[in-house]
């Protein structure tokens, strides 16, 4: 069956707008996020590592080299089977530094931009046979189809359309920092067609030629050749090299680690596709022998590289040939289009930037603009350059030979993984050296033997027979002594202090912490610095970008986020320009404080705060240990003391919540900086213990909010030699209510030692006074003695009746306190306050006075008679004595469920305020010398609190006084156990 | 029963299941998949096993989290 050109070029061009109708409904939320995201649609995505060599070319290859076309799978597979080892770290390193190609991944960990040219240039060359292939095999499908002659316009007009889909496809976003969904899953959509066409050929073959899978056993039965032919090549074949170049191949060709690493949205794809993409190839491969064995039996006159085609074209059917023909068209356009965005990232941040940065722009350009248009302009080129190639390897040898080439050159990048993820000590005089050493061999043994043998150049050290090489001995060589001078130059070179640092975060899979602060004090002067150099739209559109990734809000910025923000913009940077140009930048205008390099609060903070966001990544003995690390952060946190911690530097590295609460101060605002930058008093305080020579300072007044606090501090010095970092804890006690306690019981115990005193005195003066008494009565009554002497003796006795009443009432006091060796009683309130009353009464000034009990009848309360009528005698004579003659001195009971409350008030002259706090103290009082004790409120005091209730006073100068009394209310147990 | 020790990590899991999927991929056990009288399905046969024991291994390492 033939078909016309234009035919084919319409279906051509739909199926590629059918593509970009897909990443457009991707881009615009139309297909739903689960799906674009989905780890199967990823997983399909990759399957643009089958390219028309799988299409077509695996039919081929198994013809010639038998089941080593498997090879080419199995590599790739035993790579993903890896994956936790090899492609998990990857990304994790791809996706933390925002790198976006093979040439970038290198240049940052080998911290070398000649690294980054040196990888560009190699994959560039390495890849260009392997476009030509594709074109190669899309104009050969086309000339079978439709027996067009014209093969190099097929070829100009097929790179021209797929040139221009990728820029449509690839350029939609300023850097590849952002991901492309659309193109994910247009790859991926594409994947499914070449998937779906060749088990549709496959079945084909099995049903449509041989009528079965009997038919098919028959055959083979019949033509035993045919089985062993796939056979026999294993044993004899380079099965060992070829998996090794195919498991290079798996994800470092350029399209291969564009869509592993720079598209990967979710950790959790790249498991599924551990498994699942080793799957897709097995599916897209089971076609092949009976593909191959269906060509053979229908004596195609085509090469064996297009019996896919060629069994279809003889159906008799339209539908199938017109199939076959987007699949092909699938594998050789999605391999283009990844292929030209890796390689113009790689060309763009490798070549054109550093010899171009920072760019002279004019008037109205951005630099946004300038780096997307020359994206399209390195896209165009690379499809060209990719078109002239093809034009001059004419005499290829064959889809798979040329594929094998672009395998072995990337292939010399496998040292350098190596030392990448797992020998920290590997330099860049190593991976450069070992990388130019293979690569001159690929050169000299693959490559250039392209275009002698196109006739383009002729030199006879290349016919040289014995210097001949195959593909295989060709990579074995290569990389073997790429090996060798990576490592023997690793070892005898030194690294520099900085790319020791990017192999050491590499390595562990952990991040680059910077060292020190930077220099900038606020984001203003971030975006001025960065504005010199980028410009000041471009810097402050990545200053925003940068606290947007960060989740920051500029007006609440510390010190610690300019060092984050630092190298947010960094890792921004590094995906738009690329590492070393990024680094470049950085380290120029966003300079770090050296003073300050060693700033343990900084890393500290920083470790903390980009590990929150990266928690849900850690696995194993790193989850285990953050688990830990957070655990023993918030014992910190929840300690019931104030905790600080504090560098050799003095900058605060934590700051828990109970001193949050104490100071004030929020950890957000004291976490990373200096002590020195705290509010006064904290900063004199800290200061001045961290400088002292105690360990420990008690009761610590200090004035905070109106309040005297009263502190306890302690401080323990932090060293740890090892790591050269040294610090010291503090930890603040609030002492403020348990030293008022302390007070309290101190008062006290100076009560309890007056009243001892105050026994002992009265016991001592108590027989003297009444031995002089008892004299003076005597002389008294046995003298005649004239009148003064008389007056004079009265005055003895008078003097020693006062004298027996002080110490009476001292004794009173002194035994008032001790506990009663008889049980309470039930006392009738009413009664013992009308008793008080009668007492009072007696004296000539309660004579003069009224008073009202208002106390209800019924009321009882459980205590000691004698006492509580001293209590309210006291009361109501200080009451007498403060009130003017005829004053009402009221009582009233109120009664509630467990306690009765006494009020005793007054209408006299009141109790000055200041001496309130005083009124209970003995001794105190404010009657003139000789008419009080002072003992008479504070023996009150004692007997109130002996009946377990307490007293309570209130006044004004000038209006009055209120006793309030609150005794426990009647308790029937304690009658029942009297 | 889980085939590997629960104090096994990650890598050590990794480079097991590599170093079986290896020994079945090279010889003298390629000889075995790849001999003349074989079936010409049975290399995709051994292919699958290995997808398979892929696919075991990351189960194991999500159910461990690892």
């Amino acid at each position: 069956m033939q078909f016309e050109l234009w035919q084919l070029f319409v279906v051509g061009v739909l199926y590629l707008g059918l593509l970009f109708i897909i990443a457009t409904a991707t881009d615009r939320g139309w297909i739903p996020k689960a799906i674009a995201e989905h780890p199967l649609v990823y997983t399909l995505s990759l399957g643009v590592y089958a390219t028309s060599w799988s299409f077509y070319g695996s039919v081929g290859f198994a013809q010639k080299e038998g089941f080593n076309f498997l090879t080419i799978y199995l590599g790739t597979t035993l790579a993903f089977v890896a994956s936790p080892i090899l492609l998990r770290p990857i990304l994790k390193i791809t996706e933390t530094y925002r790198l976006a190609s093979l040439a970038d991944l290198f240049a940052f960990r080998y911290h070398s931009q000649l690294a980054g040219v040196l990888v560009t240039l190699l994959v560039l060359a390495g890849t260009l046979p392997y476009m030509s292939l594709q074109i190669q095999a899309v104009t050969n499908t086309l000339q079978i189809m439709t027996n067009e002659t014209e093969q190099q316009l097929i070829a100009l007009m097929f790179c021209i359309t797929v040139g221009l889909f990728s820029i449509l496809f690839g350029t939609r976003h300023i850097s590849l920092r952002e991901k492309h969904r659309g193109l994910v899953v247009a790859i991926a959509f594409e994947s499914l067609v070449k998937l779906v066409t060749l088990l549709t050929v496959g079945l084909f073959a099995i049903f449509g030629i041989f009528g079965g899978f009997a038919e098919l056993n028959q055959y083979l039965q019949q033509h035993p050749e045919a089985n062993a032919a796939l056979f026999s090549p294993v044993s004899e074949g380079p099965w060992a090299t070829l998996m090794l170049l195919s498991f290079a191949a798996a994800f470092l060709l350029p399209r291969q680690f564009h869509m592993v690493f720079v598209e990967s949205i979710k950790h959790k794809n790249i498991e599924t596709a551990s498994w699942a993409f080793p799957l897709f190839l097995l599916l897209l491969n089971l076609s092949i022998p009976p593909i191959l064995w269906a060509g053979q039996s229908m004596q195609l006159s085509i090469p064996a590289d297009f019996f896919v085609l060629g069994i279809t074209l003889d159906s008799g059917s339209s539908v199938l040939p017109i199939l076959t023909f987007m699949g092909g068209l699938s594998a050789a356009s999605a391999m283009i289009i990844v292929t030209t965005l890796a390689l113009a990232s790689m060309c763009m941040n490798n070549f054109v930037l550093p010899a171009s940065f920072p760019p002279k722009l004019s008037t109205g350009t951005s630099m946004y603009e300038w780096l997307l248009w020359g994206r399209r302009f390195v896209i165009m080129s690379i499809v060209g350059i990719g078109y002239l190639f093809y034009l001059v390897q004419e005499h290829n040898p064959g889809l798979a030979g040329l594929g094998l080439i672009s395998f072995v050159a990337v292939a010399q990048c496998l040292p350098g993984v190596a030392g990448l993820l797992y020998w920290p000590r590997a330099n860049k005089n190593g991976f450069i050296a070992g990388l130019a050493v293979g690569a001159t061999i690929w050169a000299v043994t693959l490559f250039v033997p392209l275009f002698e043998r196109a006739g383009i150049i002729e030199t006879p050290y290349f016919t040289v027979p014995e210097l001949a090489m195959s593909t295989t001995d060709a990579a074995l060589w290569s990389l073997l002594l790429n090996s060798l001078t990576f490592v023997i130059v690793s070892l005898l070179s030194r690294q520099s202090l900085d790319e020791r640092e990017v192999a050491e975060a590499c390595s562990r899979e952990s991040f680059l912490i910077p060292r020190g602060s930077v220099k900038a004090a606020s984001i203003a002067e971030f975006e001025q610095q960065l504005s010199t150099i980028i410009g000041q739209d471009i810097a402050h559109n990545e200053v925003d970008r940068a606290l947007a990734d960060l989740g920051l809000v500029p007006g609440e910025v510390s010190q610690i986020d300019l060092t984050r923000l630092r190298a947010q913009i960094d890792r921004n940077l590094s995906g738009l320009v690329g590492p070393v140009l990024s680094r470049m930048i950085v380290n120029e205008h966003l300079q770090i404080d050296r003073a300050t390099q060693s700033a343990l609060a900084d890393t500290i903070q920083f470790v903390g705060n980009t590990q929150k966001k990266s928690r849900s990544e850690l696995r194993g003995i790193s989850s285990e240990l953050d688990a830990l690390r957070r655990f023993h952060f918030q014992v910190l946190q929840d300690l019931p003391l104030g905790a600080v911690s504090i560098d050799n530097e003095n900058n605060i590295i934590s700051w828990n919540k109970l001193l949050t609460a104490l100071t004030g101060i929020k950890q957000r605002d004291a976490v990373g900086n200096s002590i020195d930058k705290l509010p006064t008093p904290w900063q004199e305080l800290l200061a001045g213990f961290i400088e002292s020579d105690e360990f420990l300072v008690s009761n610590y007044k200090i004035p905070i909010r109106n309040q005297v606090k009263v502190l306890n501090l302690f401080k323990a010095v932090v060293s740890q030699e090892r790591e050269g970092n040294s610090g010291i804890a503090i930890l603040i006690e609030d002492f403020t209510e348990r030293y008022a306690l302390g007070e309290k019981l101190a008062h006290n115990e100076r009560l309890v030692s007056i009243g001892q005193l105050a026994t002992g005195v009265a016991h001592e003066i108590g027989n003297p006074v009444t031995g002089i008494a008892c004299l003076a009565q005597d002389l008294r009554a046995e003298l005649q003695a004239t009148p003064e002497a008389s007056e004079g003796l009265n005055q003895i006795l008078a003097q020693t009746d006062r004298i027996s009443r002080i110490v009476g009432s001292l004794s009173n006091y002194s035994h008032a306190g001790a506990p009663d060796e008889f049980p309470a009683e039930n006392l009738d309130l009413q009664q013992v306050i009308n008793e008080a009353i009668n007492l009072v009464s007696l004296s000539h000034s309660g004579k003069q006075m009224i008073y009202e009990n208002h106390c209800e009848d019924g009321v009882f309360v459980s205590g000691y008679a004698q006492k509580l009528i001293q209590v309210f005698v006291n009361l109501l004579t200080n009451a007498t004595d403060a009130s003017d003659p005829g004053q009402t001195i009221s009582i009233d009971t109120r009664v509630s469920a467990s306690q009765v409350t006494i009020s005793v008030r007054d209408q006299g002259k009141g109790i000055a305020e200041e001496h309130l706090p005083r009124i209970f103290e003995p001794f105190f009082t404010t009657k003139v010398v000789g008419e009080g004790t002072g003992l008479g409120l504070s023996l009150t005091y004692n007997i109130i609190q002996e009946h377990g209730g307490s007293i309570s006073v209130s006044s004004k100068s000038g209006h009055g006084c209120r006793f309030d009394i609150m005794l426990p209310g009647f308790d029937e147990s304690m009658v029942a156990q009297a | 029963m889980s085939l590997f020790a629960a104090d096994l990590r990650a890598p050590e899991i990794t480079i097991v299941v590599v170093l079986i999927c290896l020994l079945l991929l090279l010889p003298p056990l390629l000889g075995l998949w790849f001999s003349v009288d074989s079936p010409w399905f049975l290399p995709y046969l051994v292919w699958f096993g290995i997808i398979l024991l892929s696919y075991y291994l990351q189960r194991l390492l999500r159910k461990n989290a690892i």
